[in-house]
């Protein structure tokens, strides 16, 4: 079973946006929140829903449907912001992402994971580290880091200039 | 253990080294100066001293040969030279290099010793360093050869703790001159901590004693810092009946003085109760010396006893100074106190939070609570900040050594003068302004200041000056780097600026607009790159670190006459007391120190002005900026929206909101690296219901207003 | 105002002192000192009533106290000292850790920390 490695690489949080399921390695989330009062930040991109209160700093937040070209959703009792550590030139920083609703953690051992399709997703194939098969249903692994990467960063600047 | 002992010997050294390089700077200037002599010689003597006791054996010997000679200037014996100080800052820097084992130049070293062995006079042989750990004993008992008393300073001023051996015998018929001798002790008394020891030799036997007469007198040992006169003011009406005489043995002046004093045979001595020559016959037994003392019957067991006192006196006294001195400053990591600083930034938050929920609840006693917590937040919050605020000069004197190096290099003549040293600044704030400061004073050396011959033919003193000042204005410390160099050449940069492609051959611009061309990115207008400024960084790196501060950085300049730079910075990054208003259902902070007031602004307002965003303030007419069409607001505009103006630098702006909210203290957070780049905003603050409010970059806000205005 | 009290119990003289031992009642406590001194082998001397006491008096009892060994008699406290008294004692320097050089070996100084805090 591998269970020692498993808590580092193969247990995933699992969140829903519109009808997908999609996957986070639990090492990179730091905690789910409710979804609570988030100050828009003016002149960002629409997918940067603005910034929160974390005891005390102020983390950003990312509607992770925009992100992803899907519809923008209201807001509901399940919406929630999952806190996650991301790797960003080296340094680590602190980033919440709004989902429609978190569903379990889940243990994934490395043969049940099969690499990303070239085709047939909406997202580009850069954010995806693979795809989980849970039953008969698809988990898209996120690359977190890749999601919210450098470019993206670049983007938030010229949009914002 | 020890190593954290070295690392606190390193720290110290440091700190002893920074105020040497000053004093030795000081001392160049006013070589006359016995003070700055004596504080070279006792900067030089405790680095040697603890350098030892931690086993830096390296710095000790190498600083006792300094030492040496700065003895022999301190007895007048070896004159301050420039050569002296040149030496000695060269000294310095190796006892640095020494300290931080980097770049240890041994050659250099030796060079050193050999230069100042030989400003010793009649040039002794090296003499072997003393290592050993000073004698600790208690002195009483001890055999050891009693040295010459030490010589003895001359009067201390007031306001120093010194130590007072006074030695007081009234006439026999004191009191028919109407003076009670107890008053006069009870007054003494009154100066400070005391230690009285009446000598009753003198009193006869009943049968012979008359007994209106005084028989007693006194030897006393006082800690006053009244100084010398206020103790013969207590004497001042009976200065003809009294053999009065004080010494001083402790001036309060010496920090390092052993806690340890004279021994008993050496008090006496100093006294004069007995001689030297009894004293070695004393000396010759091998008994402890009280107990010889008494049995030879040369002195009597009062004497003693009141040289006893003046041991214990004396000894009390360096040891309260020695337990002031780490009262007064403690040593505390920097990081503890910024951490301090964050978690009262955390209470200041929480403190709001309560504020507001005190006072909805409308009980009356949960908000007199709330108060009281506001009020000691607030207090917390100024004392937190404050532990962090240094004054500016510890930078400054780096820039002396700084010009005076460079100086030398180019071939100028340059002086660098300084006022405001004092002003107090964040630490952090301090540590941030170095780079851009050592590269402005750079460049006023380099480029503005002409060598010697042509300023000369331009009629202007052969040296150069660059005036530092810095002062209070406001929340904010304004910084200016002025000196009477060429100045900037209007022309030269405009062209510059128009093939580097930053302005258009034909731009109006005023002067001040062609001056600032200066802080574009790229641009540099020293025709050949010497290796003093400017090797890749411009003064475009020197405007970002200034931003980065929350600063600003402005240079006006005449052409023939100088150049000055000035730079406005924030007190302190961490908190800022500042105005929430809300725009579209979101707040914003701004800070409170530039608003002059706020005006309402009406429809009727809004249509009178014709489509330019100008509103009248008391006859006056003061551009503003629409928060809501910056900010891309969604909803409805209320009917009557307010104006905030603020004055920035002198010119009146107007800010649009919704709203005003009222004051905040704001806690500075930082955005965060995925928003550190969204303009018109300077960081976030967290309000009392826990929600996020943006703080507004008005500075950056406003130039919208400039270039709407051109 | 100083009242001098004097019991007689054999040969010992107790003088108890009472109110102010200064300057104006010197020659008053200087007379009783002496007389005692010269008339009886024991005198001891009650400061507890003191309320005030100067050099003057203060020099007179060490007077006192050394004559008393010259003439081979006794000089003591008798009950305790009372507070201006041990005050006075402080402020003028009289007191010490050890008796002077003057009292012989085995005689108690009217100065000696170990008299005048005894009772």
């Amino acid at each position: 079973m591998g269970e020692t490695e498993g808590i580092d690489s193969n247990q995933y949080l699992t969140f829903k946006l519109d009808d997908e399921v999609f996957g986070l390695e639990i090492g990179k989330v730091r905690e789910v929140l409710d979804f609570t009062n988030v100050t828009r930040v003016p002149q960002t991109p629409e997918f940067m829903r603005g910034v929160i209160n974390l005891r005390g700093s102020v983390v950003p937040v990312m509607d992770l449907r925009l992100k992803f070209d899907m519809a923008q959703a209201e807001d509901t009792v399940n919406t929630c912001i999952i806190i996650t550590e991301i790797e960003m030139d080296g340094e680590t920083t602190v980033l919440g992402a709004l989902a429609d609703s978190v569903q379990e953690v889940l243990d994934l051992e490395p043969e049940q994971i099969e690499p990303a399709p070239k085709m047939g997703t909406k997202l580009p194939t850069d954010f995806i580290k693979g795809m989980g098969k849970q039953e008969e249903h698809f988990v898209i692994l996120l690359d977190i880091d890749r999601v919210f990467s450098v470019e993206e960063i670049a983007e938030v600047k010229s949009s914002a200039a | 253990m020890l190593d954290q002992q070295k690392e606190i010997f390193r720290e110290e050294a440091a700190e002893l080294l920074s105020d040497l390089e000053d004093s030795l700077l000081e001392l160049e200037e006013s070589p006359e100066d016995m003070d700055l002599v004596a504080k070279v010689f006792r900067s030089m003597h405790t680095i040697k001293g603890s350098g030892a006791m931690f086993g830096f054996d390296d710095i000790a010997a190498f600083t006792h040969e300094v030492e040496t000679v700065y003895d022999l200037v301190r007895n007048g014996e070896v004159p301050v030279t420039k050569e002296l100080v040149s030496k000695s800052l060269a000294a310095r820097d190796h006892i640095s290099s020494l300290l931080s084992g980097e770049d240890i130049d041994e050659a250099r070293g030796e060079e050193l010793v050999t230069a100042f062995q030989q400003m010793v006079p009649g040039q002794q042989p090296a003499a072997p360093v003393e290592t050993a750990p000073e004698d600790l004993g208690y002195g009483l008992f001890d055999d050891a050869p009693v040295e010459p008393p030490a010589p003895v300073a001359e009067a201390p001023s007031a306001n120093a703790d010194a130590t007072y051996r006074i030695s007081l015998k009234l006439d026999r018929h004191i009191i028919n001159t109407g003076t009670r001798p107890d008053g006069l002790l009870r007054e003494l008394a009154e100066l400070g901590p005391h230690q009285m020891v009446a000598h009753t030799g003198d009193i006869p036997s009943l049968d012979q004693l008359a007994p209106e007469e005084c028989y007693l007198h006194w030897d006393i040992i006082l800690t006053t810092d009244q100084g010398l006169n206020a103790i013969k003011d207590v004497f001042i009406f009976v200065e003809d009946d009294i053999e009065l005489k004080i010494d001083v043995i402790d001036d309060g002046e010496d920090p390092d003085a052993d806690v340890d004093y004279m021994r008993i045979g050496e008090i006496l001595l100093a006294r004069g109760d007995i001689t030297q020559q009894e004293l070695d016959e004393i000396l010759g037994q091998n008994k402890p010396i009280g107990q010889k003392l008494i049995d030879s019957n040369v002195v009597p067991q009062e004497k003693i006893e009141s040289a006893l006192k003046e041991q214990e006196m004396v000894r009390a006294a360096r040891t309260q100074r020695k337990a002031q001195e780490t009262a007064t400053s403690v040593r505390v990591p920097a990081e503890r106190l910024d951490y301090l600083v964050d978690m009262v930034g955390e209470l200041v938050t929480v403190q709001a939070r309560l504020s507001q929920a005190a006072g909805m609840r409308e009980d009356s006693e949960l908000v007199a609570i709330a108060e009281e917590v506001e009020r000691l937040t607030a207090e917390l919050r100024d004392n937190s900040l404050s532990m962090r605020m240094l004054p500016i000069g510890t930078t400054f004197s780096k820039f002396k050594r700084l010009v005076r190096d460079l100086s030398n290099e180019l071939g100028k003549d340059i002086e660098l003068k300084t006022s405001g040293a004092e002003t107090e600044l964040d630490k952090t704030v301090i540590e941030k302004l170095n780079d851009p400061m050592v590269h402005l004073i750079r460049n006023s050396l380099d480029h503005g200041i002409e060598a010697p011959d042509v300023r000369a033919a331009a009629g202007k003193q052969a040296t150069g000056t660059v005036l530092l000042t810095a002062a209070h204005s406001g929340d904010s410390v304004e910084i200016t780097i002025q000196d009477d160099g060429k100045g900037l050449d209007r022309d030269a940069i405009f062209e510059k600026g128009v093939e580097k492609g930053l302005i258009s051959a034909d731009a109006k611009l005023s002067d001040t607009e062609i001056y600032n061309l200066i802080f574009a990115p790229g641009f540099s207008t020293a025709k050949v790159v010497s290796n003093v400024s400017g090797r890749g960084v411009g003064m475009d790196v020197v405007k970002r670190s200034i931003d980065s501060l929350r600063g600003s950085i402005s240079i006006d300049s005449q052409q023939g006459v100088g150049s000055t730079i000035s730079i406005r910075i924030p007190l302190t990054l961490a908190i800022v007391e500042s105005l929430l208003v809300s725009v579209d259902n979101e707040s914003y902070a701004l800070p409170l120190s530039i608003v002059e007031e706020c005006v309402e602004l009406t429809r009727q307002d809004i249509a009178n002005a014709h489509g330019r965003h100008l509103v009248n303030v008391r006859d006056q007419i003061v551009p503003y900026i629409p928060l809501r069409q910056e900010f891309e607001a969604i909803s409805e505009p209320p009917d009557v929206e307010q104006v905030v103006i603020t004055n920035l630098n002198g010119n009146r702006v107007g800010f649009v909101v919704d709203q005003v909210v009222g004051q905040h203290q704001s806690v500075i957070k930082t955005l965060g690296r995925m928003c550190k780049d969204v303009k018109g905003l300077s960081g976030a603050t967290i309000l009392g219901d826990g929600t996020v409010a943006l703080i507004l970059d008005v500075n950056h806000l406003a130039k919208k207003v400039e270039q709407e205005a051109a | 105002m100083l009242n001098i009290q004097q019991d007689v119990e054999q040969d010992r003289l107790l003088l108890k002192l009472e109110g102010d031992a200064t300057i104006e009642t010197a020659s008053q406590l200087h007379q009783a000192l002496l007389e005692g001194l010269q008339n009886y082998k024991d005198v001891q001397i009650d400061c507890s009533a003191i309320e005030s006491i100067d050099l003057y008096a203060l020099q007179m009892l060490c007077s006192a106290h050394r004559s008393s060994v010259a003439w081979e008699k006794s000089f003591t406290y008798s009950g305790i000292l009372s507070p201006a008294a041990v005050s006075a004692i402080a402020t003028s320097g009289l007191k010490r850790d050890h008796g002077c050089s003057l009292c012989p070996d085995g005689v108690c100084c009217m100065w000696a920390v170990s008299c005048t805090s005894s009772s």
